[in-house]
């Protein structure tokens, strides 16, 4: 049983080595993610990219919704923005530097007509550094996990041998385990069941995640199915708590002791603050009181689970 | 009742099969309307009803964006309890690695209930955003709140906004305590209306910072921190001991109540008399678990040395003729005021202030005359006014300006008063020295524009105490104590203005002591008892310094003005009386 669970734990840390922390892998992740949504490239060099963000996309990463109000009830032209986004600081210097040459040579090129006039000189544009944990990489995480949440598909045809040949329809859960206590340990799940007989697969996006897939249409998909969708989630459910109580405990039985300890000396401390007085004994007592809720909150493990992500997924019926 | 129900839980769950989770560890499913949505989703789906041949390729990128969900879920995972995912979060700077390792220990060993009490200058405020920041990305913390001095808001919010990327936010109004990250002032916080709307609310961290001035339980200060509710607590202060032991049973109740024990217990315990410990192994050790103390010595920070020179000043005549009739007026005038219950704060600030210059004194003198209203009194004061019209030269002062003629670079001066400040600014005027000012009440622009100005034009900055806060200046490396803070701890902050990681010179201080006076006596107690700080919190040693702060003060001014000469005085002053601070001593307080 806990070899199993050490395996499960090493697959979660080789999920992590494609992290999101290297440069190359983050601009490999924004490019797809830009093209995902079919921004166009407007330029690019070395870690830099500039991209004009098409109307939907604009909305979920800048952050102007009084602009937008504007545009859409005065029935204005709406001006698309232009991302330039450095991925090293070295980039951003670089292309910060060539931003401002060429906007004095623009500037050069044609002086100041009266709309500079009015509201002084253009300033060159500027880049913007796009590293993990910036503002614009989590608006661009949360666009992407409100984009990516669900799926319907099939393999590629080209990938099919025969493109008639029958779909069995699965449905893919993606979650994450939350063990909490005062710090917290993260883990990715995936978990597969069979529309057709109920069978259920671990780590089943695993499996299928390097596919090439088209989309499908679900009637086709459940059109003979004896598992209803609602009852799949449910077993893929089960199954998951199922696999979380097989993990070790330890962490929740040290988290454990420490409340019992830091309990023992709270009762004790306040034990030894009391006095004569009623009143002040009352209002001790209901600090006491607070403070162990607090300390319960803290300390008291929980385990918090979450699907993030649902699919329904048809394979051809030899996989 | 909620937690009552846990605790019970808790104690049955000794006996339960330790092997699973079983009924001890709740498994809780959040965020249930996914599955809803999704059915939705799939019923839309089947109403666009695209068939297998008419696929459309722009439709295409759909599962590409569903992988790309998964990798950026999976990448924002904290995998394990242990890694600092923070990290990977900071922003244009480096974390040292004692800082790195401090931020672990509060996370790992201290359970985020910590007292950080780095040495000034090793950068509490990266320890502290490390821990913020790791609490906000593992999603434990939402509500924080940042208490620190009035001066510091805007930098604290400042830095965590740049360094750490944490939306923190000053505190103007009152609707401001109910977002998500404040930063605000104890001073305003622990009044109401502030202090019931913090109290109404349930904090996930709360942070103090300058910490000793929760010190006291009996202050409303310590009242509302040990009021908050609150699950993680940060408290930053270089000094989390001043006085006595009793300080620090009062910080760590704010942590840990019951830690060290009830009050009894820990006296029994660990106090033998006022400053000395029982038992210190076990306390250093107990004190372990809340406390972590990074030295300049250890942390592998390179600092250069300081060289700490004491300079005697003989004072002219004149000067000491007015400096002994002061003196004799305020011991007479001491007794009547302690036998009347009066106020003896004005003799004391006198007292200190003729230690630093005559002009200071001489304003003093000059309030104290308006409002004198016995005969014999302003008799007096105007004897002090005649004595010192005489005075052509203000020795300590010119001292002074000679250091700084003679200082190859930038020099500041530090006084703590504003009188002696601007007498200083204009002797400095009149010898052709360019010199910036700065005192208290400066706004951060201000500041930030008198730094410039003394690294790029001036050479002298001369500054009082309260404008000395949270200033960095490096590039200086000489400086000059015209008069001395009685409290060694406002003396060490001084000199970490330019003592501090960045500087890569010799640090040369001088203390200007007039000699035959009282302040010759303080400097030594000062040396003194600095060394005995270091070596009380750095290693919670078991000796304690004396009081020091106002009830400190207000002792030395008793025994001045009471002691019927110097080695009485001497001799009170020195805790171990008959064995003044031998020569080691002292240097070993500036390694």
């Amino acid at each position: 049983m806990s070899s199993n669970s050490k395996k499960q734990r090493k697959r979660v840390s080789l999920n992590m080595t494609s992290s999101l922390q290297n440069v190359n892998s983050l601009m490999k992740f924004v490019d797809s993610y830009f093209k995902a949504v079919s921004a166009k490239c407007l330029y690019q060099d070395t870690e830099y990219r500039e991209y004009e963000l098409p109307r939907d996309v604009d909305k979920e990463l800048i952050e102007r919704p009084f602009y937008w109000m504007w545009v859409e009830a005065s029935g204005q032209e709406a001006q698309t923005t232009q991302l330039r986004l450095a991925f090293t600081q070295n980039a951003l210097e670089r292309e910060n530097q060539r931003l401002q040459e060429e906007h004095t040579k623009a500037m050069r090129q044609t002086p100041d007509d009266f709309s500079t006039f009015l509201t002084g000189p253009s300033r060159a544009p500027k880049a913007e550094l796009l590293d993990y944990g910036s503002f614009r990489l989590d608006k661009i995480f949360s666009s992407v996990a409100k984009r990516g949440q669900f799926i319907v598909c099939q393999p590629s045809p080209a990938l099919q041998k025969a493109r008639q040949r029958t779909l069995v329809p699965w449905l893919l859960c993606n979650g994450v385990t939350t063990m909490r206590c005062d710090l917290t340990k993260q883990m990715w799940w995936s978990i597969g069941v069979c529309l057709q007989n109920g069978q259920i697969i671990p780590a089943f996006y695993e499996q299928i995640c390097h596919l090439e897939m088209v989309p499908v249409s679900p009637s086709r998909l459940l059109s003979h199915i004896s598992l209803p969708l609602d009852e799949a989630m449910d077993r893929a459910m089960r199954e998951q708590e199922r696999l979380i109580k097989q993990l070790p405990t330890d962490w929740a039985e040290s988290a454990k002791q420490r409340f019992n300890t830091e309990y023992d000396q709270l009762n004790l401390y306040y034990r030894s603050l009391r006095t004569e007085d009623i009143q002040q004994n009352e209002e001790l007592e209901l600090e006491q009181s607070r403070k162990i809720e607090s300390l319960a909150k803290l300390y008291v493990p929980t385990v918090e689970v979450k699907i993030v992500q649902l699919g329904l997924i048809g394979l051809p019926a030899e996989a | 009742m909620d937690s009552m129900h846990h605790i019970e839980l808790l104690s049955n769950s000794s006996t339960e099969n330790k092997g699973e989770l079983g009924l001890s560890v709740p498994v809780t499913w959040v965020q249930q309307e996914l599955r809803h949505a999704f059915t939705g989703y799939i019923q839309t789906a089947m109403l666009c009803n695209h068939d297998a041949a008419d696929l459309d390729t722009s439709n295409f990128s759909d599962w590409r964006m569903f992988q790309l969900a998964a990798e950026s879920f999976q990448s924002q995972l904290a995998p394990d309890f242990e890694e600092l995912l923070s990290l990977n979060h900071v922003f244009g700077f480096h974390p040292l690695p004692h800082q790195v390792t401090a931020a672990k220990k509060v996370l790992q060993d201290l359970r985020g209930r910590a007292i950080l009490a780095d040495e000034v200058g090793l950068g509490k405020t990266i320890e502290a955003g490390l821990v913020l920041k790791e609490y906000l990305l593992r999603g434990l913390a939402r509500k924080i709140l940042l208490l620190v001095p009035t001066s510091l808001v805007l930098q604290w919010s400042r830095e965590l906004n740049q360094k750490f990327r944490i939306a923190a936010h000053p505190q103007r109004h009152m609707a401001d305590w109910k977002r998500d990250i404040v930063v605000g002032s104890i001073d305003s916080a622990k009044r109401e209306p502030h202090r019931s709307e913090l109290l109404s609310e349930e904090w996930d961290v709360v942070l103090v910072d300058e910490a000793h001035k929760l010190k006291n339980r009996k202050t409303k200060n310590w009242d509302l921190v040990n009021r908050l509710s609150k699950k993680y607590v940060l408290l930053l202060t270089a000094t989390p001991i001043q006085n006595d032991l009793d300080e620090l049973h009062a910080l760590i109740s704010l942590l840990r109540p019951g830690q060290l024990g009830s009050h009894q217990e820990f006296a029994e315990k660990h106090v033998s008399s006022k400053r000395k410990v029982k038992n210190p192994q076990e306390l250093r050790h107990t004190v372990g678990k809340v406390l972590i103390r990074n030295r300049r010595g250890e942390s592998g920070v390179y600092l250069p040395k300081r060289d700490v020179e004491t300079c005697y000043v003989q004072l002219s005549p004149e000067e000491l003729c007015l400096y002994d009739s002061i003196q004799a007026f305020l011991r007479s005038e001491y007794q009547q005021r302690v036998s009347r219950k009066k106020s003896v704060l004005p003799l004391l600030t006198l007292q200190r202030e003729v230690c630093s210059s005559t002009y200071a004194a001489m304003i003093s003198v000059e309030k104290m005359m308006r409002k004198a209203s016995d005969a014999s009194d302003v008799e007096n004061f105007a004897q002090f006014m005649h004595l010192a019209s005489k005075i052509r030269v203000f020795t300590k002062v010119e001292r002074a300006i000679e250091l700084c003629n003679q200082a190859p670079g930038k020099c500041i001066i530090f006084t703590e008063f504003r009188a002696t400040q601007d007498y200083l600014l204009y002797r400095l005027k009149q010898c052709g020295i360019p010199t910036v000012l700065f005192r208290g009440g400066y706004k951060k622009s201000k500041k930030d524009w008198m730094t410039d100005l003394f690294e790029k034009k001036a050479k002298v900055l001369v500054a009082t105490e309260s404008g000395g806060e949270g200033i960095n200046l490096q590039f200086c490396n000489e400086m000059i104590n015209l008069d001395l803070p009685w409290n060694p701890m406002r003396l060490e902050q001084r000199i970490g203005r330019i003592h501090r990681i960045g500087q890569t010179s010799i640090c040369k201080i001088h203390n200007l002591v007039t000699e035959g006076t009282l302040e010759e006596h303080i400097v030594q107690i000062l040396m003194e008892k600095i060394a005995l700080f270091e070596s009380a919190v750095g290693t919670i040693d078991p000796i304690f310094g004396p009081e020091f702060g106002q009830k400190y003060e207000r002792r030395l001014l008793e025994l001045s003005l009471t002691a019927n000469s110097m080695e009485e005085l001497r001799s009170a002053l020195d805790p171990n009386s008959g064995c003044p601070a031998t020569q080691k001593n002292r240097e070993s307080v500036y390694h």
